[in-house]
C-alpha cells in the first residue's frame, strides 16, 4: 500500500516528445460587424479603446476655452485593463494650457446601457442615449464637469466604421457635433460654459506605433454647420501610407474622402519644438480637398499644447485647438478645429540593443 | 566490545565525566550558533532541469527570479495621487545604483502595481545576486529605503527566508523550552525519583548540545539547510532522552536484583546498551536513506540526524554509565511518586489484563484496530504533493503580511506562470537578431504550440500579442521595436528578448502546487522546437523536478529500507513471519501519520486550533522525512517488544504466554519512551513554521498510534493468531543465517 501510494502520489503521465508544428497560421481577422447603438458606445473586449472628446467652450462673459478629454483603456488579456484619463484645457484668456491625468488599474462600470467609468477620482459617463456623454474632473488646479449631447448624426468612418491598418484593425466612429454645457472651477473661480464638442470612439486589437510611425488628425467644425475629419497616417517606416477622412454636411450627409479619389493635400506650414520632450511637431497647415472644393489654412491658437501627463514619454503627443479659414465652393469659410499629432517624440533606446 | 566500553566508563568514571564536561563546555558556545552557516531553502538542486533553465534564462535573457517586494500604503492618498507617487519615487531613488539590483518597477512603470481595492502599491526590485547573498544585502536595502509618510511592508524571497530563519530559531527555542520540562515530568512518572528523572533529560540535553555543535562545524564545510535545524533538534532531544531512559531503567532493575553499583552499570550496559546500539542502528538505516537524495534539505536532515543520534548514542554509552557509577543508589533519591519499577509484579496491573484480554480475543482486537489504522491511513490516498510558500510562516511576520497583500490584492501565487526560454541554434551575428523573420517564425510556431498545451490559458511573448498576426506582421511591427507604445508590447520588447533568445510566459489557471501543473510542465518539456532549444523554468517547474527527483527514487529507497530491516530482524529473531509482521505494522504506522498529515495540513482540519493556514498540499519532502524518522523509531519499539517475547519464548516455548509476558515487561518502558517522544514532537506543533509543525504532528501521531494501537494491540493479536508460525524458519535458512543473540 505504501509503495502504491508512493508510486502514484508523485507521478504524472510521462509525455511523448513531440515536434513543434511548423507553419502555424494566424487566426483570420474577424469580419467587421456593423457598428450599432447604443451598445457600441460602451466598452469592448479589445486590446485598445478610447473615448475622446474635444471642443470649443465659452463662458457667458465670452471667455474662450478649448478642451480635450480622453479615456484610454488598454487590455493585454492577462490582468485588469489599465485606464488613463487625460484632460487638456486651454484658457485663451491667459494662454495657459493645463495638462492633467489620472490612471487606474481595473475597469469598474455600472449598468448595461449606461456606463460610468471611474479613473481614480475622475468619472466618465456614457448615457443610454447615443451621443450623450459627460465627465467630472477634480484636481487641485481645475475642477470641470461637462455634459455633451449629440447635435448631429453619427459619422462612421470608412463607410462602416472599420479602419484596417498594418498594425491591426479598429472600429472608429464620431459624433462630430455635440452640444456642451458645464461648469469649470479654475483657481477658485466658477465659470459656466457652453459650446460645441467632437467625440471619437475607437476600439480594436491594434497597436499604436511611435516615431517614425504616427499620424496627423484634424476634427474641423466648419461655421456653415459642416464637419470634417481628416487623418494622415504614417507607416512603421515613417512614410505616409494613407490619408482619409469623412465629411458631414449641415444636413447630416456623410461623404467618405480618400486620397486616391478625393485629392486630399495636407501640407505643414511651420513647426514647433517642445521644450519638454524635444519633439518637433508640425505647427500650421494648409489643407486642400478637391472633392469638396475646400481649401483651409489652419493655425494652432497657441503653439504649446503638448500632452504628456499620465503616459510613457514615447507616447507624448500634441493635441490642440486651432482656427481655420479658407474657401469652400468659392465662398469664404472659417472653422474651429482640434488637431492631434502623434509619433513625433524620439523613443528612448532599448537598453539591451545598445550593447 | 560493548561490555568493555561499559567497564571502562565505570572504572574511569571521573575521567569520562570530565571529558564530557569539557566536550559540553566546548560545545556550549557553538551549539546555539548551529544555524549560523545553514543555508536558506535547500529544496532544489543544481542538476534539476528547472535550475539549469533558470541559469540559461538569467544568462541569455537576463531574467531575474529573485525579487524584494515593497508594499506601500497610505490611509487616504490614492496610489496615483502625486503625493503618494512622489513618496514612492523618493523611497526607491538611488536603488538602481547598486550593482546587486537589476531593476526597480513601480506603479508608475506598470499601473497594475497599484491595487484596485485599496491605497496600496506593489514595487518590485529585481536582484542580480543569489539568495544566500541577498539576506545580507536586504539589510542595506532596508536602511536605504525611507518610506516617509507611507506605510511599508517588505516581502519577497530574501525577506521570506530571513523570517523563516528567525521563526525556525524561535521555534527551536520554544520547542526546547516546552519539551524538556514536560519530558522531565514524564520521566518522573516513570521513575518516581527526581534524580532518575532529571538524569535522562540532562544526558539527552548534553547529547543534543554536542550534536548541534557538530552541525555548526559540519555546516561550514557542507551545504546544510536551515530547515534541518528543528528536525535535528527534535530528534536529538527525543532519542537522547529515550536512550537514557532505557539505560537508567535497566540500571535500576539490575540494582533491584541486588547487584553492586558497578556490576549493575555493566549489566545495564551489556543489555540496555545493546538495545540502544541496535536502536541507533535501525534509526540510522532510515535516516541515512535521506543522504541519498539530491536535495539539500533532506540530505542535511540526514547528516544532522546522524550527528545528533551519534552524539546521543555516545552520551548514552559513555556518559550515562559514568554518571550512574558515580550516583549509584542515589539515582533513587528524592522520591516524589510511589515506587512502580518495571520489574515489579504489581506494576503489571494494566499490562497484564490487557495482554490477557488480547490473547483471549485476538480477532476481536485485530479486526477493529486494523480497521481504525486503515481508516486513519485512508486520507493519505488523496495526498497532493507540493512545495512551500510564504504561507508556512505565521501572519505575525512582516514578510508573510506583505505576501498576503500581494496574494489578495494582486493575485500572487494563485495562478501559474511558467517562463519558457527559447534559445536559437545560431546565436551569433545577424542570426541572433530576435526580430529577424526566421527567428520570429520559429518563435511564432513555438508560441502557438504552447497555446495548445492542455491547461494553458494564455501565452505572453513578442509573438503572442495578437492571434490574427502572423510572422510577417510581427516582423513589420518590430521594424522599430523602440517605437512601440503599447505598454505590454513595449515591456516585452525590453524585457523578454535578447540576441539569440526569446522568452515565453505560459499562463495557467492551475495552482502552482497542483499535480496537474506538474503535468503541464511535463507536457511543455516534451516539445521539441524546429531549431534551438526550450528551457522551462519557474516555481512549478522546480516543484516538478523536486517531486520527480524525490519520488522517482523514494519507492526504491523504501523498498531497500524495508528489505534491510526485514533481513536484520530475521537475523535477530530467526523468524520469517515476525520480521514481516514488524515491517508491515511499521508501514501501517507511517501510513496513519500520512493520513493525519493530509487530513490536517492538506485539507485544513483543525487549522484554527493549530493556528496555521491549510497548505492544500503536503510539502514534498515531508512524507520522506517522516518515513525516515518514524521507521527507525517504530522499529525501536518493535525490537524492544519482540526481544522480550523472544526471550520468554526461548525460556518457555509457550507462544501465548511469551507474547503476554513480552507485552507486560516492555509496556511501561515503551510507553514512557514513546510518551517523551510524542511530547517532544508535539511541542513542535507550537512552531510558527508550518512545515516544522507538520513534522511535529506527523511524528507525534505516528508514535502515538504505534505504541497504542500497533504495539499494544495489533502486534500481540497477530502473534497470538500466528501461533507457532511466529517462530518458523526453514531449516536451510536456519543453517545459513549467522547466529546473533537477541538478548536486548
Amino acid at each position: 500500500m505504501l509503495l502504491t501510494l508512493l508510486a502514484t502520489v508523485g507521478c504524472v503521465k510521462s509525455a511523448e516528445q513531440r515536434d513543434v508544428t511548423t507553419g502555424a497560421i494566424p487566426n483570420p481577422t474577424a469580419t467587421p460587424a456593423p457598428v450599432s447603438f447604443p451598445q457600441d458606445e460602451q466598452a469592448h473586449d479589445s486590446r485598445l479603446e478610447w473615448w475622446y472628446h474635444s471642443g470649443h467652450l465659452e463662458s457667458e462673459s465670452g471667455r474662450e476655452f478649448g478642451f480635450h478629454f480622453v479615456v484610454f483603456k488598454s487590455d493585454d488579456g492577462l490582468s485588469e485593463p489599465n485606464l488613463v484619463a487625460q484632460l487638456g484645457l486651454l484658457d485663451l484668456e491667459t494662454g495657459k494650457h493645463y495638462d492633467l491625468s489620472r490612471a487606474e488599474a481595473g475597469f469598474r462600470s455600472s449598468g448595461d446601457s449606461e456606463l460610468s467609468i471611474e479613473i481614480a477620482n475622475w468619472v466618465y459617463g456614457i448615457g443610454g442615449r447615443p451621443g450623450s456623454h459627460g465627465f467630472a474632473v477634480t484636481t487641485d488646479e481645475v475642477s470641470m464637469k461637462l455634459s455633451l449631447t449629440a447635435a448631429s448624426p453619427v459619422m462612421l468612418h470608412n463607410e462602416i466604421g472599420w479602419i484596417p491598418s498594418e498594425a491591426g484593425a479598429s472600429y472608429y466612429y464620431s459624433w462630430p457635433r455635440q452640444d456642451a454645457v458645464g461648469l469649470l472651477i479654475l483657481d477658485g473661480e466658477r465659470i459656466g460654459l457652453t459650446g460645441t464638442g467632437w467625440f471619437d470612439h475607437q476600439w480594436g486589437d491594434f497597436f499604436v506605433l511611435g516615431k517614425p510611425a504616427g499620424w496627423q488628425w484634424f476634427a474641423i467644425q466648419l461655421d456653415d454647420g459642416g464637419s470634417l475629419m481628416i487623418t494622415e497616417a504614417r507607416g512603421i517606416d515613417g512614410v505616409m501610407v494613407d490619408t482619409y477622412g469623412t465629411y458631414m454636411s449641415t444636413e447630416g450627409e456623410a461623404k467618405i474622402l480618400r486620397q486616391e479619389s478625393g485629392g486630399i493635400e495636407l501640407t505643414a506650414t511651420g513647426e514647433w519644438t517642445s521644450p519638454t520632450t524635444d519633439a518637433t511637431y508640425p505647427s500650421g497647415w494648409t489643407l486642400r480637398i478637391d472633392s469638396l472644393d475646400l481649401s483651409l489654412t489652419l493655425e494652432p491658437v497657441i503653439k504649446n499644447q503638448e500632452v504628456q501627463s499620465g503616459l510613457p514619454a514615447v507616447s507624448a503627443y500634441w493635441e490642440g485647438k486651432a482656427r481655420a479659414s479658407g474657401h469652400q465652393n468659392g465662398e469664404p469659410i472659417t472653422a474651429n478645429a482640434y488637431a492631434e499629432l502623434s509619433g513625433y517624440v524620439d523613443p528612448g533606446p532599448i537598453e539591451w540593443m545598445q550593447r | 566490545m560493548l561490555t568493555a566500553i561499559g567497564i571502562f566508563a565505570v572504572r574511569r568514571k571521573y575521567i569520562v565525566l570530565a571529558t564530557w564536561i569539557i566536550v559540553i563546555l566546548g560545545a556550549l558556545p557553538f551549539a546555539p550558533r548551529a544555524q549560523e552557516f545553514l543555508k536558506p531553502g535547500g529544496f532544489s538542486n543544481e542538476s534539476f532541469p528547472s535550475v539549469q533553465a533558470r541559469k540559461v534564462l538569467q544568462e541569455r535573457l537576463e531574467v531575474t527570479t529573485l525579487t524584494v517586494d515593497f508594499v506601500f500604503t497610505h490611509p487616504e492618498w490614492s496610489p496615483f495621487d502625486p503625493r503618494f507617487s512622489g513618496a514612492v519615487e523618493n523611497a526607491v531613488e538611488g536603488l538602481t545604483d547598486y550593482d546587486e539590483i537589476a531593476y526597480v518597477a513601480t506603479h508608475l512603470d506598470d499601473p497594475q502595481r497599484a491595487s484596485a481595492v485599496s491605497n496600496t502599491v506593489h514595487v518590485s526590485m529585481g536582484l542580480t545576486i543569489e539568495l544566500d547573498q541577498s539576506l545580507e544585502f536586504l539589510e542595506t536595502v532596508i536602511d536605504h529605503v525611507d518610506s516617509g509618510p507611507l506605510g511599508l511592508v517588505i516581502t519577497g524571497g530574501p525577506a521570506l527566508y530571513r523570517d523563516i530563519s528567525l521563526a525556525s530559531e524561535r521555534d527551536l527555542r520554544r520547542g526546547e523550552t516546552v519539551a524538556f520540562p514536560i519530558a522531565t515530568i514524564v520521566l518522573l512518572l516513570v521513575f518516581g525519583t527526581l534524580v532518575a528523572a532529571i538524569l535522562p533529560a540532562a544526558v539527552g540535553g548534553g547529547g543534543v548540545l554536542a550534536g548541534l555543535a557538530i552541525v555548526f562545524f559540519m555546516s561550514q564545510g557542507i551545504d546544510m539547510s536551515v530547515f534541518a535545524l528543528n528536525i535535528v533538534s527534535l530528534l536529538g532531544i527525543g532519542i537522547g532522552i529515550d536512550y537514557s531512559l532505557f539505560y537508567t531503567s535497566r540500571f535500576q532493575e539490575e540494582l533491584r536484583r541486588g547487584r553492586t553499583v558497578d556490576n549493575a552499570v555493566i549489566a545495564a550496559h551489556s543489555h540496555a546498551g545493546k538495545a540502544i546500539l541496535f536502536s541507533a542502528v535501525t534509526s540510522l538505516i532510515g535516516l541515512l536513506s535521506l543522504v541519498t537524495f539530491d536535495v539539500m534539505m533532506l540530505r542535511s536532515v540526514g547528516i544532522g540526524a546522524v550527528a545528533v543520534i551519534f552524539a546521543a548514542l555516545l552520551a548514552a554509552l559513555t556518559l550515562m554509565p559514568a554518571i550512574l557509577a558515580i550516583l549509584g543508589h542515589r539515582v533513587n533519591r528524592f522520591r516524589v511518586l510511589p515506587r512502580w519499577g518495571t520489574n515489579s509484579r504489581k506494576n503489571f496491573s494494566f499490562w497484564v489484563p490487557l495482554s490477557n484480554w488480547v490473547m483471549r480475543r485476538p480477532w476481536l482486537v485485530l479486526i477493529p484496530t486494523s480497521t481504525v489504522l486503515i481508516l486513519l491511513a485512508v486520507p493519505a490516498l488523496s495526498m497532493r504533493l507540493g512545495t512551500v510558500d510564504a504561507t508556512i510562516l505565521p501572519d505575525s511576520l512582516e514578510s508573510r503580511q506583505g505576501f498576503d497583500v500581494l496574494r489578495e490584492e494582486f493575485g500572487f501565487a494563485l495562478q501559474t506562470i511558467i517562463p519558457v526560454g527559447y534559445t536559437f541554434a545560431d546565436a551569433a551575428g545577424e542570426a541572433a537578431n530576435p526580430f529577424a523573420f526566421e527567428n520570429l517564425t520559429t518563435a511564432y510556431d513555438i508560441g502557438r504550440e504552447l497555446e495548445r498545451v492542455e491547461g494553458v490559458t494564455k501565452v505572453t511573448s513578442i509573438v503572442n500579442l495578437d492571434p490574427t498576426f502572423g510572422p510577417e506582421q510581427y516582423e513589420l511591427l518590430y521594424q522599430h521595436p523602440e517605437a512601440i507604445t503599447d505598454v505590454t508590447a513595449a515591456q516585452l520588447v525590453r524585457e523578454s528578448v535578447r540576441p539569440g533568445a526569446i522568452l515565453f510566459l505560459v499562463h495557467s489557471d492551475l495552482h502552482p502546487f497542483w499535480p496537474e501543473t506538474r503535468q503541464l510542465v511535463t507536457d511543455i518539456r516534451a516539445l521539441i522546437p524546429p531549431s534551438g532549444q526550450l528551457h522551462v523554468n519557474g516555481g512549478a517547474s522546480e516543484i516538478t523536478d523536486i517531486v520527480n527527483t524525490l519520488y522517482g527514487k523514494f519507492p526504491y529507497i523504501v523498498g531497500a529500507v524495508l528489505l534491510v530491516t526485514y533481513l536484520s530482524l530475521m537475523l535477530l529473531f530467526r523468524s520469517v513471519i515476525l520480521p514481516l509482521k514488524a515491517v508491515v505494522l511499521n508501514v501501517l504506522s507511517i501510513l496513519a501519520s500520512y493520513g493525519a498529515l493530509v487530513f490536517v495540513f492538506q485539507q485544513g482540519h483543525f487549522s484554527g486550533v493549530l493556528n496555521f493556514e491549510a497548505m492544500g498540499v503536503i510539502e514534498a519532502t515531508l512524507p520522506i522525512l517522516l518515513f525516515a524518522i518514524i521507521f527507525g523509531l517504530s522499529m525501536d519499539y518493535e525490537i524492544f517488544l519482540l526481544s522480550r517475547v523472544a526471550e520468554a519464548y526461548e525460556r518457555t516455548g509457550d507462544n501465548v504466554a511469551s507474547v503476554a509476558e513480552g507485552l507486560q515487561r516492555s509496556g511501561l518502558i515503551i510507553t514512557g519512551a514513546a510518551s517523551i517522544l510524542v511530547i517532544v514532537a508535539a511541542s513542535f506543533v507550537l512552531a510558527d513554521v508550518v512545515v516544522v509543525k507538520a513534522i511535529g504532528l506527523g511524528l507525534a501521531i505516528a508514535v502515538f498510534v504505534d505504541v497504542t494501537l500497533v504495539r499494544a494491540l495489533v502486534a500481540p493479536a497477530i502473534m497470538r493468531i500466528a501461533g507457532p508460525w511466529n517462530w518458523w524458519l526453514p531449516a536451510w535458512l536456519d543453517r545459513i543465517l549467522p547466529q546473533v543473540k537477541h538478548d536486548v
